[in-house]
C-alpha cells in the first residue's frame, strides 16, 4: 500500500472545506483516498493511502 | 463551656489579580493596527489592629502596532505588491509570570503575530505552541518540527491541479481511454512518467499547473464545461 502525507496549516489557510476537497480532488486522480487525519498545533496532516 | 472563637489576629488577605487583556487588529488607511493593552493589579491586607501588612502592585502597559502594507490611498484599495494583504512581518510576546503564584500555571501570556510569513514562521508556531508557564517542552519541539517537514499544500497550486484532476478522473471513470492518453501525454512532456506523478508531486507550483492546464487545453481538453 502506497501512502503519502500532506499538511494544511489551519493558521493561514483561507478556506479550509475547500482546501480539502481539493487535495482530496487532486490526490484522487491518482487513486490515492483519505485515510486518516489529525491536527498538531495548528498543522493539519492528511494521509492518503491506495 | 468551651467555645470557638475568632482569632484573635483576623487576617484578611485579599489578592486580586486582575488582567484586562485587550487586544485588537483592525485594517486602517495604510496600516494594520495591532493593539494591546494589560492591567495587573494585587492587593494584600491585614486587619490593622494587630499590626497590618499592606502591599499594593500594580502594572499597567499599552503598546499599539502601526504595521504597514501596501494597501493604497483612497477607496481603492489596490494590489500594488499584493495590496492590503501585504504587511510587514511581527512576532511579538508577552509572559508575565504569576504574581504571588503558588501554581506554575499563574500569570498572563499573550502572543501575537502579523504578516503572511510571520505566521507561518516555525517560529511563531513555536511561539503558541507554548503552555502558560511560557515554556515548551522537548519533544514537542521536536515533534512541532517534524510536523512541518511534511510537505504544505499550496492553496493555489492545489486548486489547479484540483481542476486538472478531476477532468482526468471523470474521463477514467468513463472509460474515455483517448482522453485519458492526452493527460498522461501531456504530462510526459513536463517530465512525468504520467499524469498520476504529476498529481502527487507536492512541489507543483502554479506555474506548473497552468503550463499543464496549457498544454491539455492545445490537446483539445475543455476545461469551461
Amino acid at each position: 500500500m502506497d501512502t503519502i502525507v500532506r499538511r494544511i496549516d489551519l493558521a493561514t489557510v483561507q478556506n479550509l472545506e475547500t482546501e480539502i476537497q481539493n487535495l482530496c480532488a487532486t490526490l484522487a486522480g491518482a487513486d490515492y483516498t483519505l485515510a486518516s487525519t489529525f491536527v498538531f498545533q495548528t498543522q493539519l496532516v492528511l494521509i492518503f493511502q491506495k | 463551656m468551651n467555645s470557638s472563637r475568632p482569632l484573635p489576629l483576623d487576617t484578611l488577605i485579599l489578592t486580586a489579580l486582575s488582567s484586562a487583556l485587550a487586544c485588537g487588529c483592525a485594517n486602517q488607511g495604510y496600516s494594520v493596527i495591532a493593539a494591546t493593552s494589560t492591567t495587573i493589579g494585587v492587593g494584600i491586607s491585614q486587619q490593622p489592629a494587630n499590626g497590618s501588612v499592606d502591599a499594593t502592585l500594580g502594572y499597567k502597559r499599552a503598546e499599539v502596532a502601526f504595521v504597514p502594507t501596501n494597501r493604497n490611498s483612497g477607496e481603492s484599495a489596490g494590489s500594488s505588491g499584493g495590496g492590503a494583504k501585504d504587511s510587514g512581518n511581527v512576532i511579538m510576546e508577552l509572559r508575565y509570570a504569576g504574581i504571588f503564584s503558588t501554581g506554575a500555571d499563574s500569570g498572563i501570556y499573550q502572543r501575537l503575530a502579523v504578516g503572511d510569513i510571520a505566521v507561518k514562521e516555525t517560529g511563531a508556531a513555536l511561539l503558541f505552541a507554548k503552555g502558560p508557564d511560557g515554556k515548551i517542552d522537548a519533544e514537542s519541539a521536536k515533534a512541532l518540527v517534524a510536523v512541518k517537514g511534511i510537505p504544505s499544500a499550496d492553496t493555489t497550486a492545489t486548486a489547479e491541479t484540483a481542476l486538472l484532476a478531476r477532468k482526468y478522473s471523470s474521463f477514467k471513470a468513463s472509460g474515455d481511454s483517448a482522453n485519458v492518453k492526452k493527460f498522461n501525454d501531456a504530462a510526459k512532456g513536463l517530465g512525468y512518467t504520467d499524469f498520476g506523478s504529476f498529481l502527487i508531486d507536492a512541489k507543483v507550483t502554479v506555474q506548473k499547473a497552468k503550463t499543464m492546464r496549457a498544454l491539455l487545453e492545445g490537446a483539445g481538453i475543455d476545461f469551461n464545461h
